[in-house]
C-alpha cells in the first residue's frame, strides 16, 4: 500500500484510464452511455454529475475486450482509491484524542482497521486474468469495494461526508462502477 | 405508500395524513435545493415546511398555522416526530432539514430554559423563515459531550461570559440568527453549559461546508472568538448545574434520534416506492432480494415507533434508541444500493433523484453518533439486560 502514490481527482484518473484503453477515443458501457471529466466531453449536456466534475455522453459500442480491459482498470483505480483513503484515514485518527489519548489506540478502531486492510488484501488478490474474462466477477469485486470504501469513510466520522475529502471520489468510483460494471439483463 | 406499522390515537394518524401529503411536495424543491443549498426561497412557502416552523412551537407562539390543534400537539411529541420525519423525508429529507424552525435547540429550551428564555426563544422563533441551530459537535471530539473543547468564561468585570471555541457539522449554522451551544464552562459533567448565541454578536462566524448530501441543511462550521454571552443567555441559570447543560444535550439527543432512524426509513420507503414505479415487473430473483430487504425495513420501523411511544410514555432506554438508529441508517444505504443495482447500468447517471438520495442517505449514519457508538451502547444494555431482556 502506498500512501503517497499520486492520485489526481477522480475525473482525469478516469480520462486517464480511456486514454490508456482507447488511445484517442472514449469508452462506452454496452448501453453505450459514457462517463468522463468534463473536458473529455465538452459538447455533452451537463448533468448532475457535472458538481463532480463529470459528463456524461454516448459513443458507440466497443469490442468486449474494451470493455473487458477498461473494467478491470476501473476496479484498479477504485482499489487504489481505497488503499489512500485507508491510509488517511488512520492520520486522521491518530491526530484525533479521547480522553487524553489517540483514537487509534482503540482497540474498535485497530480491529476495524485491520478488518478493511484485510478485505483489500483479499481484494487485490483476485486476478486481474479472471476480471478481465468475466464480467460478473467484475461486478462482484465491484460490490465489495463499495462496502469496503464505506467503512473506511466511517473512519472519518462526518468527515468523511464532506464533499472535499475522500468521500466525493469514492462516490464517482461507485456511481462509475454502477455504470460500466452492472452487467445488464443479457449477461450470462 | 404504507400505513404506519401500529395502532395509534386519531390526532396522530390525522397528522400522519397530513404529514403524508405535504411531504409529497417537497420532491421538485428538493432537487432544487442539492443544485443550489441556498436557494432556500421556493420552499418557504411550502405547507410542510410551514409546518416546520410553527407546527413544533408551543401554542401561544404557534400564530395562525391552519392546521387543528390536535395534529400540532402530537407532532411536538417523539411519536408524531417519528411520523413527521418519516413522512417528510419520504418526500425529500433536505428539504425538511432545510426548513426554519426550532431544531433540536428548541428542546433545550423546552428542557432547562427559564420563562424569560424560554418567551424570548420563541418569539424570536416565531418570525417568519427564522432558522436555529444546535451547536454540539466539534472538530477534535465529535458530539462527545463530556470532552468539549469551547469555552465559557467570566467577562472581564463580571458582566456575563466570553465564547471560545469552534463546532463543525452544526445544521442552518450559517443561515440561523440564533441558535443554542454547548460549551464548558469548568472542568467536570457539571462545567457543562448551553448558552443562547445570536450570529450578530462580535466574534461569531459561521462558514458552510461542502456536503456529499443533504447539502440543503447548509450543515456548517461555526467560529467563536470571544462571544460576548450575557447572564441572561446561559440556559437554566435558575436551576443547579446537574439540572441544566449536560442534562439539557442528553435529553434532546435521546428524544431526537428515533426522528433520524425514521428519516432514514422514510428515504428507504421512497427509494424502494421508486424502484416499484421504474420496474413494477421484476424477475423472481430480484423481487426476492427486494422482499428481504423490506421485511427488514418493516421490522426496524416497527421497533422505530415503539421506541418513540415508549419515549413518550417516559422510558427513554438508551440502548434501544441508538440501536434503531444504526440500523434505520444501515438499511437505508442498503436499500439504495439494491436499487441502483436492479434498475440496471447507468441508473445512477439516468435517474438524478436516486443518485441524491443514494448520497443523502449516508448522512444519517453520522447523525447522532454514530453506529460504533450505539453498538456500545448495546452492549451496556445487553449487560444491564435492558436490550433483548429475557
Amino acid at each position: 500500500m502506498t500512501s503517497t502514490e499520486l492520485i489526481v481527482g477522480y475525473p482525469a484518473a478516469l480520462d486517464d484510464l480511456h486514454a490508456r484503453v482507447a488511445p484517442g477515443g472514449l469508452v462506452a458501457n454496452r448501453g453505450g452511455q459514457v462517463i468522463a471529466s468534463l473536458g473529455a466531453l465538452p459538447q455533452a449536456a451537463p448533468t448532475h454529475l457535472a458538481r463532480w466534475g463529470l459528463a456524461v455522453g454516448t459513443a458507440a459500442g466497443q469490442p468486449e475486450r474494451v470493455l473487458d480491459e477498461f473494467g478491470t482498470g476501473l476496479l484498479r483505480l477504485h482499489r487504489r482509491l481505497l488503499h489512500r483513503a485507508l491510509r488517511q484515514a488512520m492520520d486522521h485518527l491518530g491526530g484525533r484524542t479521547s480522553g487524553g489519548a489517540s483514537l487509534l489506540s482503540r482497540q474498535l478502531l485497530q480491529e476495524q482497521c485491520a478488518r478493511i486492510a484485510m478485505r483489500l488484501s483479499e481484494d487485490a488478490a483476485v486476478p486481474e486474468d479472471v476480471l478481465r474474462v468475466d464480467p460478473q466477477a467484475r461486478w462482484r469485486l465491484h460490490r465489495r469495494l463499495v462496502r469496503t470504501g464505506r467503512a473506511i469513510l466511517r473512519l472519518y466520522g462526518a468527515s468523511g461526508y464532506l464533499a472535499d475529502g475522500p468521500a466525493a471520489d469514492l462516490h464517482l468510483a461507485e456511481v462509475t462502477g454502477q455504470t460500466y460494471l452492472l452487467p445488464g439483463d443479457d449477461d450470462d | 405508500m404504507t400505513d404506519l406499522p401500529m395502532t395509534v390515537d386519531d390526532d396522530a394518524l390525522a397528522l400522519d395524513r397530513y404529514a403524508r401529503e405535504v411531504g409529497l411536495e417537497y420532491r421538485a424543491p428538493g432537487a432544487l435545493l442539492d443544485r443550489d443549498p441556498d436557494a432556500i426561497e421556493p420552499i418557504l412557502g411550502l405547507a410542510g415546511v410551514r409546518f416546520a416552523q410553527y407546527g413544533f412551537l408551543p401554542e401561544p407562539y404557534r400564530g395562525d398555522l391552519d392546521v387543528p390543534a390536535g395534529i400540532a400537539e402530537v407532532a411536538r411529541t417523539c411519536l408524531g416526530g417519528v411520523i413527521t420525519c418519516e413522512r417528510f423525508a419520504y418526500g425529500d429529507a433536505g428539504v425538511m432539514l432545510a426548513s426554519p424552525g426550532p431544531s433540536l435547540s428548541g428542546g433545550v429550551i423546552e428542557a432547562i430554559a427559564d420563562p424569560e428564555q424560554y418567551d424570548r426563544y420563541w418569539t424570536r422563533v416565531a418570525k417568519p423563515a427564522t432558522h436555529t441551530f444546535f451547536a454540539l459537535t466539534e472538530p477534535n471530539k465529535g458530539s462527545a459531550v463530556m470532552e468539549l473543547e469551547t469555552t465559557l468564561r467570566r467577562a472581564p468585570g463580571g458582566d456575563g461570559w466570553l465564547l471560545n471555541g469552534e463546532k463543525r457539522y452544526i445544521g442552518n449554522g450559517s443561515r440561523a440568527p440564533v441558535g443554542v451551544v454547548f460549551c464548558r464552562r469548568a472542568p467536570g459533567p457539571l462545567g457543562i453549559e448551553a448558552v443562547l448565541v445570536d450570529t450578530d454578536a462580535p466574534g461569531f462566524s459561521a462558514t458552510p461546508l461542502p456536503m456529499m448530501g443533504l447539502r440543503g441543511a447548509r450543515i456548517s462550521r461555526l467560529r467563536f472568538d470571544n462571544v460576548h454571552i450575557g447572564p441572561s443567555d446561559l440556559l437554566g441559570a435558575h436551576l443547579k448545574p446537574s439540572r441544566r447543560g449536560l442534562r439539557g444535550a442528553l435529553h434532546i439527543l435521546y428524544r431526537f434520534r428515533p426522528g433520524i432512524a425514521a428519516m432514514a426509513l422514510g428515504c428507504t420507503l421512497a427509494a424502494c416506492d421508486y424502484l416499484r414505479q421504474q420496474r413494477p415487473a421484476l424477475s423472481k430473483m430480484d423481487r426476492l432480494r427486494l422482499d428481504g430487504l423490506l421485511d427488514r425495513v418493516f421490522a426496524i420501523r416497527r421497533l422505530t415507533y415503539q421506541v418513540a411511544i415508549d419515549v413518550d410514555a417516559g422510558d427513554v432506554n438508551v440502548a434501544r434508541i441508538g440501536a434503531i438508529k444504526a440500523q434505520a441508517a444501515a438499511i437505508a444505504e442498503a436499500a439504495t444500493l439494491l436499487v441502483a443495482e436492479l434498475l440496471g447500468p447507468g441508473a445512477l447517471i439516468e435517474h438524478e433523484w436516486l443518485e441524491k438520495v443514494y448520497r443523502d442517505v449516508r448522512a444519517f449514519e453520522l447523525m447522532e453518533g454514530t453506529t460504533n457508538l450505539h453498538r456500545l451502547a448495546v452492549y451496556q444494555g445487553l449487560r444491564k439486560n435492558t436490550y433483548l431482556p429475557e
